[in-house]
């Protein structure tokens, strides 16, 4: 492949050949719901490049108060056929980094057949105030002080959507990363329109973030409506997509036939 | 000079357990963390020294045991080495020279020899690769999911989840045996490929002040064996040209997918503790090869040189076995892996083990008894012995060896083998290599054999 993932790459590769239709009165700053293929390359322009999982965002503005709530559900298909599921529903404040204010998060894995694997389903309760991060889990409680600013690698894709291009956007901030591991050091450090080719119709709002523990993130904004089209980070691009779902299922089903297979030979 | 006797050598091998079936003080036998990441540089602990990664989580791994300075895996790529981990044999014994290839039938792998001999219940989560990368079944274990080939930045996380998940529902009072199996760093192998093309510039132009200086072996001797320079040849930076400052942003890269392994290292700690299983787990972490990180201006694996065979070895149990303890002199393999389990365990180790149990070493309650080690390179194509001094390299078919006198010069940057001056010592070396390879039971058919078993005594 030899150059890093961008729109113009994911549409050679035939990942990216249209984006879905944007509402005319879409709002980053009221309710939304955008549907992403999470895609995977790597680095072949041959082979090894596929849709494995879905990530599905909703932002509803709180009737009260000045947050939103936010839902995330990912579901993702592994080589073996098992799929994880998260489901998070957490309430966050409409600022710049859409902080999270308190969330409850879900998770579940299938097995290749389909059945939920018990033992392995979990439900974790958070909350982030008064300087510090409580989460819980069942009966125990950890307790974390945490001081600066802080946001969701989920929210911060919301967020991306209400920045102010011509604003100051700097400033080091922490990304709590699948509301379960903290990645310091975090920074948007560049903001700036940029030519993709023919295939989204015009320049793109590319938004940089760069840090520790993440290889930098470009977020790619449709410059009118400010709708996140597409994220790219190393080998992983999130692709605005309505028909994800299908694209996962078929790479289920091929796992599961494939699983069939092997069990015949 | 070397004064390892075949009869002392062989003596140690396989030597069983120095305990029975209770902990060092008598408690029960600890459950076993072993935690695996994959093309690990060793040098990118922060609390170890590494200046260009922030790693808490194993930084907490190092001050609550031990971390072995001069630790090397069996072979330097993923499927070989991972058979020797698990099994305490050499690559070239269980069949496994390249990767993609099962477990050479009749030797057992650490679950089902633990399901065997022990009470312990074994589970394994994530990158397995043998021969598969990722498998719904595995011999001897159960297997919690999570893994998606080659990208480790979307399955490590499911790893750890179902790690964690399998901490906190877990009400057997039997002793598990958990393996946490990551792919990461090894994503850096799809950066390689998407970054393959110098782009001239900095494409992130922010980061120009955080970027790592190449190190001090960054050049290379042009007198290498054949192996080295097609391996540097047919890989990205010679392809691609690169520049000193696309080099640095590799290593930039690199050490970023070190800090996300680590993140999710952490979760899995983080659970133990919560359940209170700290203090009755043994944790051990390491990775299965190394990785370039621009040393002799190689990235990936495969070679000889210390980046690419020596790995992060961490030991701990805490309340049992001394905290915050450094071991830069003594010699650790892959293949001590298994006899080392089993000896916590209490159990003894399969037939037939080319390593040795850690535990005396740890403790300090006896001699450690290994004074070299072998190193295969993939494909059965070279050697490396490695002794406390000195590393002989050997490659089948070339007549050109190496030889490092890693005292003066660990980067090895001057290669010896030429002197006469050293001739006696490098003699001693092969000898070592030719005792160490008649002990073998090697599997049929493994590619250039007569280079190692059938050499006719020098």
């Amino acid at each position: 492949m030899a150059e890093p993932l961008t729109p113009t790459l994911l549409a050679r590769l035939g990942a990216l050949d249209s984006l879905p239709e944007t509402p005319p009165d879409f709002d980053p700053a009221r309710s939304w719901v955008n549907k992403y293929l999470i895609f995977t390359c790597h680095g072949y322009v041959e082979s090894g490049n596929q849709g494995i999982g879905v990530l599905r965002l909703e932002r509803e503005p709180e009737e009260r108060g000045a947050g939103f709530l936010f839902r995330v559900r990912q579901r993702i298909v592994h080589d073996t056929g098992h799929v994880h599921e998260i489901e998070v529903l957490a309430r966050c404040h409409a600022d710049r980094l859409a902080t999270p204010i308190e969330w409850r998060l879900l998770s579940r894995i299938e097995d290749p057949g389909g059945r939920e694997l018990r033992g392995l389903q979990s439900e974790d309760r958070g909350s982030f105030d008064a300087g510090k991060i409580v989460v819980k889990r069942g009966s125990a409680e950890r307790v974390r002080p945490w001081k600066g600013p802080l946001t969701s690698d989920w929210g911060l894709m919301e967020a991306v959507q209400r920045l102010d291009p011509g604003a100051d956007n700097s400033g080091l901030f922490s990304l709590l990363q699948g509301f379960a591991v903290m990645r310091s050091g975090q920074e948007i450090v560049a903001v700036r329109q940029e030519r993709v080719g023919e295939v989204v119709g015009g320049p793109l709002l590319r938004v940089t973030q760069i840090g520790r523990g993440v290889l930098p993130y470009d977020y790619w904004l449709l410059p009118g409506p400010r709708r996140l089209a597409i994220l790219t980070t190393g080998a992983r691009a999130y692709i605005l997509d309505e028909r994800a779902d299908e694209a996962v299922n078929r790479r289920l089903r091929a796992i599961r036939a494939r699983n069939r297979r092997r069990r015949h030979d | 000079m070397i004064e390892v006797s075949r009869r002392r050598f062989l003596k140690a091998v396989g030597s069983l357990p120095a305990t029975g079936a209770c902990g060092l003080t008598g408690r029960a036998t600890p459950n076993i963390l072993l935690i695996i990441t994959d093309q690990q540089h060793i040098d990118t602990i922060s609390a170890l020294g590494c200046r260009y990664s922030r790693t808490p989580a194993m930084d907490e791994l190092a001050r609550r045991g031990a971390s072995f300075h001069n630790s090397y895996c069996a072979d330097p790529v993923c499927s070989p080495s991972r058979s020797a981990i698990f099994t305490g044999r050499m690559p070239s014994e269980t069949d496994v020279a390249r990767n993609g290839r099962p477990i050479y039938r009749g030797i057992p792998n650490l679950g089902q020899w633990f399901r065997e001999k022990s009470r312990y219940e074994t589970y394994y989560a994530g990158k397995w690769h043998l021969p598969r990368t990722y498998m719904a079944e595995i011999p001897g274990f159960d297997v919690l999911p999570g893994g998606i080939g080659g990208q480790g930045n979307v399955g490590d996380s499911c790893v750890s989840r179902a790690c964690e998940d399998f901490l906190w529902e877990r009400s057997s009072s039997r002793p598990f045996l958990l393996v946490a199996s990551f792919l990461q760093p090894h994503d850096i192998c799809e950066w390689l490929r998407l970054n393959l093309r110098d782009p001239g510039a900095l494409p992130y132009p922010e980061l120009a002040p955080q970027l790592p200086e190449l190190p001090p072996n960054f050049d290379y001797e042009p007198f290498e064996p054949r192996h080295l320079q097609r391996l540097r040849q047919s890989n990205e930076p010679a392809r691609g040209q690169w520049s000193a400052e696309h080099w640095r942003y590799y290593m930039w890269s690199y050490y970023r997918h070190v800090e996300m392994v680590d993140g999710e290292v952490g979760r899995i700690l983080q659970a133990l503790e919560d359940t209170g299983r700290l203090s009755d787990t043994l944790v051990v972490f390491t990775s299965d090869h190394g990785e370039g990180l621009a040393r002799h201006q190689m990235v990936r694996k495969s070679s000889s040189y210390e980046e690419a065979v020596k790995v992060p070895f961490l030991i701990s149990w805490p309340g049992e076995l001394p905290e915050n303890r450094q071991e830069p002199e003594k010699l650790v393999s892959g293949v001590d892996i298994v006899p080392t389990l089993c000896d916590f365990a209490g159990i003894p180790p399969p037939p037939n083990q080319r390593g040795w149990s850690l535990r005396n070493a740890l403790t300090g309650k006896g001699e450690h008894p290994r004074e070299m080690l072998v190193v295969e390179i993939p494909a059965d194509v070279g050697r490396v012995v490695r002794t406390p001094g000195y590393k002989y390299v050997t490659y089948a078919g070339d007549t050109l060896d190496q030889f490092f006198d890693m005292q003066r010069d660990p980067g090895e940057t001057h290669n010896l083998a030429a002197l006469s001056g050293v001739a006696a010592v490098i003699e001693d070396h092969r000898r070592l290599l030719r005792e160490w390879e008649q002990m073998l039971r090697p599997a049929p058919n493994q590619p250039h054999a007569d280079a190692w078993w059938r050499r006719p005594p020098g």
